[in-house]
């Protein structure tokens, strides 16, 4: 009997290079497993796509739609008038790609990250000082946050404009919405995480509106459940951060294939002049004004996806341009002056200054934001020329300029005065950001040790030491002098050793208070010589 | 290829180059922030301490009703912490002492307590904030380090002694001298009725007599153990040798010896501040 072998090993490839040869059996091999890859573009057909050669007949380049998982859900062709930047501008695919940056981003932060008040701001440290990149992500991850909520806003605005939410884009628009809502608190969640001073005042402020829900029984619960206890701690972060890693992306991703979807299914609305009145074409291309998504469309998004990732890698290393703040550890029982929302919510905080919590923290911005989720179901005017809608469009321009001006008017610039004095040192010394005192250069402390104030003679003997020395307190004058409450006050400095590298400035200022009496204010800082303030 | 294809090709390219020179300079950086967060540690400490030490351990760690923290043997790893029995380090040693207290003293000389601070035994500080103000303490020791090839530094004061005759004291002044008392912490223990030690105001004793009236009287009465024979010897003697006469309280019973530190003479003033301090406290009548 013919022994069996009970174990065999057949290298087909082998027969291969025997059969052709090494050097046209690897061709053909990588060949292979580049289309299958691909699900049926050849590393010639690639080749022929990045070259931009015409497509061949039969177009290799469709067969990724049909039987391909990424781009089964990307249209084949578009039409060419939605090609140009012009109308899409593009923006919905950089929300896409802020959107997924952020993904990634933040799922190489979490690996670092412990959602505790007990740690959350150690971690902070430890990533900044002992994760190699670690800084570098979380700038990224910090600039990425506030480009994306740049580029959703933009995307929602050019699809007003262009009218693109009317008939048959009702939903997609009303999922965008979602998005616009999932993008906000997206951000909004995420500024908590880092635990520092700044994060914990401003979710605060930006969470103190859901107190004001009447009836009281009902905004102390809501309050409650939102921040897990009376004030944030240990349960609020938890929420917060599991908001923002887990709930909020996920509604995030689900939401983006829908409205995505819709688009496929409508088609990109084509420019308002380039159909009828009350038509919608742009599911019907005609032959000769096809644009292949490979290579055209692919080319063009790929192109923005490297542009925008090297402008944001620049601006956060070489560049030096953006760096996430760290503040001191959060603490609840300190608010520290002039503590604003977010950029994006500085809007409600503007209306909240108009007058009462409820009426301008609660029902404005809803019937805002309602009025927007319903927009495209009461507002009907079948046309989507600009000529027709210029109602609509100018109140699309007023509301971005109140936006605006509100937006101002959240910011400390605008109408919260606390004490004098306070103020005046908070110019100098501000608790949020190291402002001009800690930009000194640290070299300056030893030769100023001694008592200063802001009259002439007392600046100039300044300024001969150091002329930034000098501009200190030259600012610290002109500061004076913006308060009437403080009118001829003389505001006193002295700088003293304290401790080995370690300095004390303390600031007093003798005044007038409003009750007539005289009084003192005294505030004390301490800096240490490598505080690393960025003082040179 | 499109202009598109090259760009982004050398976008990449840059991407990359930017990549490398952040992986470059990442120790250092990483050095500095570190260097700078520690700094900034120190900052917030201070600050701590200006808040919540210095009514007991001086404003700037010299001491009053609670040891002085800037001193050598704190920070001398064969200092403080081998008299005590402690197995760790000296920053362990500081950073257990601030977050629990002591509820026991082991200080000979003080019959004060050390509160408790951290949040995690019932005091108010958070765990980080007990960090910073160890920082701090811990920052002292740098003016106690000893550079190779040089002395343990002493010091810069030249202490009057513990003498009441040896030498004659400069005239003193007592603005001076009032100041003194509220750095040295004097006033913890010495300002109101029922403090640690009696009261110097008139208007806190029974019989309305103030130290600089008593300080006239003591080396009369019956049982007086010092060898003063003037008001000024009197106060002389009773701060730098707390023990050589250990007076009584309003009830007649005697206040403990040792309570009051020991070291004024021989470590703490000057004879310039000595005798601020008793010009000022023959003004309390
Ligand atoms: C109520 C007065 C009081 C306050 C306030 C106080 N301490 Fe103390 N502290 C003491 C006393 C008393 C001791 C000495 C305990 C003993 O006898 O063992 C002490 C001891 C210490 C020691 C150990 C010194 C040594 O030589 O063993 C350190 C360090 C210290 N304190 C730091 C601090 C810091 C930091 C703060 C502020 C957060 C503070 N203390 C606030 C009373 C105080
Ligand atoms: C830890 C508490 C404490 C501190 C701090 C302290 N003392 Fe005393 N002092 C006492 C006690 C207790 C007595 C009474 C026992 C004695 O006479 O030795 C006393 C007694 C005195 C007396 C005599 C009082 C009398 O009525 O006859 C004088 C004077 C005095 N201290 C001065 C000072 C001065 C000056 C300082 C600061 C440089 C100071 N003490 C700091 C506790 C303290
Ligand atoms: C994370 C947020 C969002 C993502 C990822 C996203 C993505 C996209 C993409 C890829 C397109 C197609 C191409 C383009 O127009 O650039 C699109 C179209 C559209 N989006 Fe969004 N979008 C988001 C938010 C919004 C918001 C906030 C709105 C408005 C409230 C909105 C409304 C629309 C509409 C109406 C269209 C159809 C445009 C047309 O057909 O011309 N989207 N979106």
């Amino acid at each position: 009997m013919a022994s069996r072998p009970i174990f065999k090993l057949h290298l087909p490839i082998v027969d291969d290079i025997k059969k052709k040869g090494l050097k046209t059996t690897l061709v053909e091999t990588t060949d292979d497993v580049v289309s299958r890859m691909t699900a049926g573009l050849t590393v010639g057909d690639i080749r022929g796509v990045l070259r931009g050669d015409p497509a061949p007949k039969p177009n290799p380049r469709v067969k990724p739609h049909a039987d391909g998982f990424w781009l089964h859900m990307r249209p084949t062709y578009f039409h060419n008038r939605v090609m140009s930047l012009y109308p899409t501008f593009r923006l919905g695919w950089l929300s896409v790609f802020f959107f997924v940056f952020e993904i990634i981003t933040g799922l190489l932060l979490m690996v670092f990250y412990t959602p505790s008040p007990l740690v959350a701001y150690e971690n902070m440290l430890n990533i900044m000082g002992n994760v190699p990149f670690g800084q570098f992500l979380r700038d990224l991850h910090k600039i990425g946050a506030e480009g994306m909520v740049v580029m959703v806003a933009l995307h929602m605005l050019r699809t007003f404009v262009t009218g693109s939410y009317k008939k048959p884009r009702q939903f997609t628009w009303f999922t965008g919405m979602v998005l616009l809502m999932v993008t906000l608190f997206l951000s909004f969640s995420g500024y908590l995480l880092p635990w520092d001073q700044l994060s914990l005042w401003a979710v605060t402020i930006g969470a103190s509106m859901v107190e004001a829900i009447p009836p009281q029984e009902v905004g102390a619960w809501v309050n409650l459940q939102v921040r897990g206890a009376p004030q944030f701690s240990e349960n609020g972060l938890l929420r917060f951060y599991l908001l923002h890693v887990f709930a909020l992306p996920l509604i995030g991703l689900i939401f983006t294939g829908v409205h995505y979807y819709k688009v496929i299914v409508h088609g990109h609305s084509l420019p308002p002049d380039a159909e009828q009145i009350g038509e919608d074409t742009a599911r019907r291309v005609p032959v000769d004004k096809r644009s292949y998504f490979l290579p055209d469309v692919f080319t063009r998004e790929m192109f923005l996806v490297f542009f925008w990732t090297t402008l944001m890698v620049f601006a956060v290393s070489v560049g030096n341009l953006f760096h996430a703040p760290l503040e001191p550890h959060a603490n609840p029982l300190v608010t520290p002056l002039h503590t604003t929302a977010p950029w994006y919510f500085l809007w409600l905080q503007g209306m909240l200054k108009i007058g009462d919590k409820v009426l301008w923290g609660l029902v404005m911005p809803g019937v805002i934001f309602g009025f927007l989720f319903i927009l495209p179901y009461f507002e009907l005017g079948p046309s989507r020329r600009y000529i027709d809608r210029r109602v609509g469009l100018s109140v699309g321009a007023l509301v971005v300029a109140v936006l605006s001006i509100l937006t101002f008017m959240g910011t400390p610039f605008y109408g919260v005065e606390t004490s004098a004095p306070q103020e005046v040192v908070a110019a100098l010394a501000p608790q949020t950001h190291p402002g001009e005192l800690r930009a000194m250069n640290p070299e300056v402390y030893p030769l100023i040790v001694g008592e200063w104030d802001t009259t002439e003679e007392s600046i100039a003997k300044a300024e001969e030491i150091s002329p930034q020395f000098g501009e200190l307190l030259h600012l610290y004058a002109s500061e004076i002098e913006r308060y009437k409450s403080l009118d001829g006050v003389v505001g006193k400095l002295a700088v003293s050793e304290w401790q080995s590298e370690l300095y004390r400035f303390d600031f007093t200022i003798d005044f007038v208070g409003a009750d007539g009496n005289s009084a003192t204010y005294e505030q004390i800082v301490f800096l240490h010589e490598k505080g690393n303030y960025g003082g040179h | 290829m499109t202009w598109r294809v090259i760009v982004s090709s050398l976008l990449a390219l840059a991407s990359i180059v930017m990549l490398a020179i952040v992986a470059v300079n990442e120790p250092a950086r990483m050095k500095k922030f570190d260097e700078g967060y520690q700094a900034r540690s120190i900052e917030a400490g201070a600050a701590i301490f200006h808040a919540n030490c210095i009514s007991c351990h001086g404003e700037n760690g010299e001491g009053g009703i609670a040891p002085t923290l800037n001193r050598a043997d704190l920070f001398d790893p064969n200092g403080r912490i081998k008299e005590v029995g402690w197995n760790g380090t000296v920053e362990n040693f500081i950073y257990t002492t601030i977050s629990g207290g002591r509820p026991l003293s082991f200080l000979t000389y003080q019959n004060n307590k050390m509160p408790t601070w951290s949040q995690e035994y019932g005091g108010p500080l958070r765990i980080d904030e007990v960090r910073n103000v160890t920082a701090y303490v811990m920052n002292y020791a740098k003016n106690w380090e000893v550079k190779e090839g040089e002395a343990t530094p002493v010091p810069t004061i030249d202490a009057v002694g513990d003498s009441i005759t040896e030498s004659a004291l400069p005239a003193g002044d007592p603005v001076r001298g009032e100041e003194l008392v509220t750095k040295l912490g004097c006033l913890g223990c010495h300002q109101t009725a029922g403090g640690a030690g009696p009261a110097w105001f008139a208007d806190q004793t029974a019989n309305g007599e103030g130290i600089g009236t008593r300080a006239g009287n003591r080396f009369g009465e019956a049982g007086y153990t010092g060898a003063a024979t003037t008001a000024e010897e009197y106060l002389r003697e009773s701060i730098v040798q707390p023990n050589a006469n250990v007076v009584n309280k309003e009830d007649g019973t005697p206040y403990i010896a040792g309570v009051m530190p020991q070291n004024y003479g021989t470590e703490r003033l000057e004879a310039q501040d000595l005798a601020d301090i008793i010009a000022y406290l023959l003004t309390l009548k």
